[in-house]
């Protein structure tokens, strides 16, 4: 396994606070990694070290291999960062920013990508011309993610790229994120739950500058659905079978969600490990009225709630 | 030389921003109006004092007026230099660019310069109307322009030390000021005492000690160690500032 950014116990104090408390994080090259917490939680404390904006108090951090708080100059053209506020000079033209960033980050010789190429990448190609400040908030960020892009870093961090858009532009810059993944790592820092969910291949979850959980999306969840929860749609459910379900030592509980005419939603808590779907399946059925039966996974957002609560 | 490069690349976007702004004609068109009223109002007096050259009684005061204005101007050109770079957030890109804060400060520092000096230049029409009158003490004229612009140099790093300070342009500039008056009033501290030697030391700290000089035609290579001195001193500061950003 190839990691693209590792970080070894890295702790972060300010005079009278932690704000990193020995993290310890892996990003796998070519992944995109959803970096989750609350305001506060140190996500973008943990973002400005890897991108080498601030030094960690203590820790290691590596970026592909390379000790990234000894080789400050070669960290710069493996990384590209886009802040939470895009570093953006509003008084210039969007190419010619682009072209600005590229050269105070690249030697002359080393300019290979091509910045009409990054535009065209980030769809950025009818604005090109126009300037930044003029640029709706959606394009303001593909700027920023295009400037993070513009000197061929291979690892790029995202820190709130989402914040503030239009459902459309998020729309718009989840494909975006798709889209670089071809060709780079991303460290994606969000709010929108739903959106980690459908394109990140791993998340970590940060509060209070300590890691608490990280793996795939699927090892997070199951790891909480330890507890399992299933649901089923009854058209008759009654007290005798709630009384039924509620007698097996293996519920914890029965819960009637939602009525609509004769049809009643109801979610069953089982304490157990062990599958007894197809007992609870055999008796339900028994009874007649069984519509739908479905284990349920616990959503991200109720998992991102237990976790840092 | 990639070096240099990268300053120009700095100074060149600095200007390109400077001159898309109005501020920059706007302090420009007055720093006219002022000087050419002043050189007027010099010109005509000297007709009558008899007893002095064109350079005592039209050169050197036009300069001693052109270094004061420039005392105000330098912060106000440099107020945002720095400044609006927090503002934007784009203090950081720079800071984790190839640039060092020593490529970032002179090109901040170099085009500020080029400003003054466009500013400057306007004024290049007093000595020609002089020479039109048969004035012709031209390595004069050269050392003062020579003083002016070494004197703003100076001028400009304390400016921009001021915008690194603040995040707000206005304490940029109203500090950058207040720095340059205290700086002046060490002229006006060394009459104050009857000790010889300390009145030199402390008159050697004010500007205007070594601006006279060029003024004067009488420039000696102190002038120069202290205006080096001066710039490399407040670059300094301004680089120990950018540098605790990471602290």
């Amino acid at each position: 396994m190839t990691l693209a950014i590792e970080l070894k116990n890295v702790v972060k104090e300010y005079p009278g606070i932690v704000a990193l408390d020995g993290v310890d994080l892996e990003v796998k090259k070519g992944s995109i990694h959803g970096f989750l917490g609350p305001n506060g939680a140190g996500k973008s404390t943990t973002m400005s070290i890897i991108a080498g904006l601030i030094p960690p108090t203590s820790g290691e951090v590596r970026v592909s291999g390379i000790d990234a708080l000894k080789d400050q100059k070669a960290l710069r053209s493996m990384i590209g960062i886009l802040p939470e506020t895009p570093p953006l000079y509003m008084n210039m033209l969007v190419r010619d920013y682009l072209q600005f960033c590229q050269k105070i980050n690249l030697k002359r010789e080393d300019a290979s990508e091509n910045v009409d190429e990054i535009i065209e990448k980030c769809g950025l190609g009818e604005v090109a011309g126009r300037l930044i400040g003029n640029l709706s908030k959606g394009y303001k960020q593909r700027v920023g993610v295009a400037q993070a892009l513009v000197y061929g870093a291979d690892t790029i961090i995202l820190d709130e790229p989402t914040i503030g858009l239009d459902p459309n532009a998020i729309s718009e810059m989840r494909s975006l994120i798709l889209e670089l993944k071809k060709e780079h790592t991303i460290l994606l820092s969000t709010h929108q739950l739903h959106e980690v969910a459908r394109i990140c291949d791993e998340i970590t979850i940060i509060n209070k500058g300590k890691i608490l959980k990280t793996g795939t999306l699927v090892e997070v969840q199951s790891e909480f659905s330890s507890v399992k929860t299933y649901e089923f749609i009854h058209q008759n459910f009654s007290e005798d079978i709630k009384k039924y379900l509620i007698s097996k030592d293996y519920v914890s509980g029965v819960d009637t969600l939602n009525i609509q005419e004769d049809q009643k939603t109801v979610r069953i808590h089982i304490n157990s490990n062990l599958d007894h779907r197809a007992e609870l399946l055999s008796y339900l059925s028994r009874e007649g009225g069984l519509l739908e039966f479905w284990e349920r996974k616990l959503e991200l957002e109720e998992i991102f709630k237990q976790v840092v609560k | 030389m990639d070096y240099i490069r990268n300053i120009g690349i700095l100074t060149k976007k600095e200007l390109k921003d400077n001159f898309f702004s109005p501020v920059v004609y706007i302090l420009a068109a007055l720093f006219c109006l002022s000087m050419g009223w002043l050189f007027f109002n010099y010109l005509y007096a000297s007709k009558e004092i008899t007893d002095q050259t064109l350079t005592q009684s039209v050169l050197m005061p036009i300069f001693g007026n052109m270094n004061f204005i420039f005392l105000f101007l330098s912060p106000i050109l440099t107020m945002r230099a720095f400044t609006e770079e927090k503002k934007l957030h784009t203090l950081e890109l720079l800071l984790t660019s190839r640039l060092d804060h020593f490529q970032i400060i002179m090109g901040k520092l170099i085009s500020n310069f080029l400003m003054a000096a466009f500013m400057i230049s306007l004024t290049l029409i007093f000595p020609i109307i002089l020479g039109m009158s048969g004035y012709d003490h031209w390595n004069i004229v050269f050392l003062s322009y020579l003083g002016i612009l070494l004197s703003v140099f100076c001028y400009l790093s304390v400016g921009l030390f001021a915008s690194a300070m603040s995040d707000n342009f206005v304490v940029a500039a109203l500090l950058g000021f207040s720095i340059l008056l205290g700086i002046m009033l060490f002229s006006l501290t060394g009459n104050a005492t009857e000790n010889i030697l300390l009145a030199q030391m402390v008159k050697y700290l004010a500007i205007p000690y070594h601006f006279e000089n060029f003024v004067r035609g009488g420039m000696r290579s102190y002038n120069f160690v202290y205006i080096l001195s001066f710039i490399g001193f407040f670059i300094y500061l301004t680089h120990i500032k950018l540098d605790s950003r990471r602290w």
